[in-house]
């Protein structure tokens, strides 16, 4: 799915979430029109919606991560092996998941003193595209702070 | 609460993702970024990239149901 389609059946899904299930229909039919596949991705947002996921309720992650004593310590039986002590200028509290691009760490930062997830990439997997995005988020909460 | 398990979340499933989101709307990518990974509130991700709260709001609404659904089809592959 192109671009431009993804943002056509995101706005088509934003207007029909709201609809009462017959509106919704006569909704779908007119902004959907012939085309099949625009109207099934849609769908398959919704039927997405109506079955929330719990995955991204807890809003920001780094907020609702239960501490490492309410958390199974099973499976995390050796969870100071390997954890780097700070990155940064963030305390690394435990490692929250692993994969082939990297790791995602609990951590605490220190200025503003909040707790939060940190993902950190292995290097040989930093593209150039991913570098380009991390510095530009970087950038973006730096303008964050800058507008406090 | 939904803090009473730790949801069982695949990391890399959902980097992928965020990847495959992120080369079809860089917007709705930023704001999942800047609000689950960043931890900010609505009204801070509508100052940061300068767009309505009602935006912000959509795009999160649709982005998290397209993360969802991409997640889903992962588990199923």
């Amino acid at each position: 799915m192109s671009s431009e389609r993804h943002r056509r059946a995101s706005a088509i899904f934003l207007e029909a979430c709201d609809l009462d299930p017959p509106e919704r229909a006569r909704f779908l039919d007119q902004a959907c029109g012939a085309d099949l596949e625009l109207r099934r991705e849609v769908e398959d947002l919704l039927a997405a919606d109506a079955d929330p996921p719990a995955l991204l309720d807890a809003g920001a992650l780094g907020l609702d991560l239960p501490g490492p004593s309410a958390a199974g310590e099973s499976e995390e039986p050796a969870a100071g092996a390997g954890l780097p002590e700070r990155i940064g200028g963030y305390c690394i509290v435990r490692r929250i998941g692993e994969g082939g691009m990297g790791a995602v760490y609990e951590a605490v930062q220190e200025n503003p003193h909040r707790t939060v997830a940190l993902k950190v990439i292995a290097p040989g997997n930093a593209s150039a595209w991913h570098l380009r995005r991390f510095e530009h988020e970087a950038y973006l909460l730096g303008q964050l702070q800058h507008h406090r | 609460m939904p803090a009473a398990a730790q949801p069982d979340v695949d990391f890399l499933a959902l980097d992928e993702a965020m990847t495959r989101l992120a080369a079809l709307d860089e917007r709705e990518a930023r704001v999942v970024e800047l609000r689950f990974f960043g931890g900010l509130s609505v009204e801070e991700i509508a100052a940061v990239l300068e767009v309505s709260k009602t935006t912000v709001e959509g795009d999160w609404r649709a982005a998290r149901v397209w993360l969802a659904r991409e997640l889903r089809r992962g588990e199923r592959s």
